[in-house]
């Protein structure tokens, strides 16, 4: 009796060890129901429709030739907008990090305001500064541009929502960043530029595509703003999100659920994508 | 080549980094610049190899005035403390950085990479990326880097403070080598004096913006200029006491002071070393301080003494090979006498004597 209970002491001590810190399981537990409810479960629900609609009709639905257009806008009006943002959005970054000016807290602020602001008063404010009469919109008209109602609003709206993202995913990169390579390169015989193209940038291009794709991300699905500026004709300024609540309000909820799978896989990708550029820049130079 | 910096001073915003300073350094010696932080040891570091621009004052290098010259015109090779490698480029590409952006042809580039990491025993880890090195690997790669470019000045700014005791005694010796092999002209920047007293030819000691003292390790150690630097050797012990009628006095002690006259005491200060001092039991007449033992520690090979002297309650720390302590026998609270064999005298805004008292 004691000899056996001798043997099972350890084993029992073993399975049963206590974390240092308390608070662990209700924790993860927390973390995991809560991820569980707003997230995996009404997921798992959209594939399990989609999978009861069979992946025929869902193949059907989605190569209409409406739902491809919208499908294409959505897809090239969030990349090129994402272009956009990785561009000036690093130079937003770089001027807010490396110089000191007037206002610099202010501006700052600034960028967040996409995020703040309600994407409808965003789309709003957008179409009455881009529309034809528009204090942007009027210089543009003369010279053939259309902004308002037209594709290319869809790419502002997309571009204006997205500015954040790659601001601030670069900015602690940059901020983080040791002077002293530069000033290497620069002892070494690098010009200012040299050293900024050599030195400087493939330091930040994983937090730039990480930025750019979560900016893609959001362009995909953005809805708000978009409809405002787009004015949501079929076949040319019709987004894939419009598409869908169409489809709802026209209880299609088959021919919804189909897009909305689409739309989801491209998130999954996107999301794999950007956990794969960290995870090669975290192996590769020890740095995130 | 030699360097010589003239009259430069450097502010930042109300902070003086530099105030008038003044060197020159001939070509071919081994040079450390060092002070406490903040002394304005790697402002002047930096100022040469032109990453600060002085307010005042010129910068020459090999008899050229580089002062408004950037730094990738001075061809002057820089080593950081933390190293600054390219984190994104390999051992190889870090070295071969320079002589890239020179535009030299591939085979040049690797004969010469390939050669300085053989020179720094890194032969085999050029493809490595240097977060997959260890700190004293790492600190050779910025070393090859910057000798890359064939840089006829060698600037190092505290180039062994992130390392461990053992890799920095190595490379204080591979330093000293590499001077000596590649005919440079080297300027390290350091707090350490023991560093620099083993690595350096001369010795700059640098405080508050300002040299105290240039000279070589040992003439530093023997006439300190000053209190700061005889204080910042480090190992000394202090006495207070005053001057008047050309003498000065501490407790017991009594010495000659010709430089003042006056009448009227000033309060002074000696600096004994420990090695320049014997403990007695009894006084030997009129050279000797009076101590009270305060503390004794066996540390194994040596027993290190706290006293107290008695005349003006400085502590004294000294130390003592354990079979002299057993053959003094004396115990903690005794009263014995420190015979000072040689000693600095300062008073302020006086100058300096260093006397040698007794026969050697």
């Amino acid at each position: 009796m004691y000899e056996v209970q001798e043997a099972h002491l350890p084993i029992r001590l073993h399975r049963r060890r206590r974390h240092i810190l308390p608070g662990f399981g209700l924790g993860l537990g927390y973390t995991l129901t809560y991820l569980s409810l707003v997230v995996l479960i009404p997921l798992a629900a959209l594939f399990l429709k989609a999978a009861g609609l069979g992946w025929g009709e869902v193949w059907t639905t989605v190569t209409t030739p409406r739902v491809l257009a919208a499908f294409r806008l959505s897809f090239t009006a969030a990349f090129l907008a994402s272009a956009l943002n990785a561009f000036f959005g690093l130079l937003v970054a770089w001027v807010l990090v490396r110089y000191r000016f007037p206002l610099r807290s202010l501006v700052d602020a600034l960028v967040d305001l996409p995020f703040a602001l309600p994407t409808a008063v965003a789309g709003i404010a957008l179409t009455a500064a881009y529309s034809r009469e528009g204090w942007i919109g009027r210089w543009l008209t003369p010279l053939g541009i259309e902004v308002a109602f037209a594709p290319l609003g869809v790419v502002v709206a997309l571009t204006f929502v997205g500015l954040p993202f790659v601001v601030r995913t670069v900015q602690p990169i940059l901020e983080g960043m040791d002077q002293e390579m530069e000033e290497a390169a620069a002892s070494l015989g690098a010009s200012r530029w040299v050293a900024w193209r050599r030195v400087v940038l493939p330091h930040l291009v994983p937090a730039v595509l990480t930025g750019f794709a979560l900016a893609f991300a959001r362009g995909l699905g953005e809805y708000g703003s978009v409809v405002f500026i787009s004015g949501n004709m079929p076949m040319r300024t019709e987004i894939a999100p419009l598409l869908i609540v169409t489809k709802l309000e026209q209880f299609d909820y088959a021919g919804a659920t189909a897009i909305a799978v689409v739309m989801l896989a491209a998130s999954f990708l996107l999301l794999f994508a950007i956990n794969g550029i960290q995870w090669c820049s975290r192996r590769r130079y020890g740095m995130a | 080549m030699n360097v010589e910096a003239a009259n430069v001073s450097k502010r930042f915003g109300v902070y003086t980094a530099l105030d008038d300073v003044s060197l020159e350094v001939p070509a071919g010696s081994l040079l450390a610049l060092l002070g406490p932080s903040g002394s304005g040891k790697t402002t002047l570091l930096r100022v040469i190899a032109g990453l600060e621009v002085p307010d005042s004052g010129r910068i020459v290098i090999g008899g050229e005035d580089v002062t408004r010259r950037p730094p990738r015109q001075r061809n002057v090779g820089l080593v950081f403390q933390h190293y600054a490698l390219f984190g994104h480029m390999s051992v190889f590409e870090n070295v071969a950085f320079g002589l890239r952006v020179r535009g030299l042809p591939q085979r040049e580039v690797q004969e010469r990479v390939e050669e300085l990491l053989a020179y720094v025993q890194l032969e085999g880890l050029g493809c490595r990326f240097p977060a997959e090195l260890s700190g004293g690997q790492r600190q050779r790669v910025a070393l090859a880097r910057a000798l890359a470019i064939r840089p006829k000045v060698l600037l190092l700014d505290e180039p062994f403070g992130a390392l461990d005791a053992k890799v920095r005694v190595e490379l204080r010796q591979s330093l000293r080598r590499l001077h000596e092999e590649m005919h440079l002209t080297s300027i390290f920047v350091t707090h350490d004096q023991e560093e620099a007293f083993e690595v350096a030819d001369e010795v700059v000691v640098m405080n508050r913006g300002r040299i105290e003292q240039v000279g070589a390790p040992h003439h530093l150690f023997q006439c300190p200029a000053n209190a700061f630097v005889a204080d910042f050797l480090g190992d000394v012990n202090v006495l207070h006491g005053c001057v008047s009628c050309g003498r000065a006095s501490f407790g017991g002690l009594e010495i000659p002071y010709p430089e003042y006259p006056g009448e009227t005491p000033l309060p002074a200060t000696a600096y004994l070393r420990n090695h320049e001092m014997e403990l007695r039991r009894t006084g030997n007449g009129e050279m000797h301080v009076a101590v009270r033992i305060a503390h004794a520690k066996n540390t194994g090979p040596a027993v290190k003494l706290m006293l107290i002297a008695q005349p003006c309650r400085s502590t004294l720390h000294l130390e003592l090979r354990p079979e002299e302590w057993e053959r003094l026998g004396l115990a903690i609270g005794d009263t014995a006498y420190i015979v000072p064999r040689r000693l600095s005298v300062f008073v302020t805004e006086g100058p300096a004597t260093q006397t040698t008292l007794g026969k050697e």
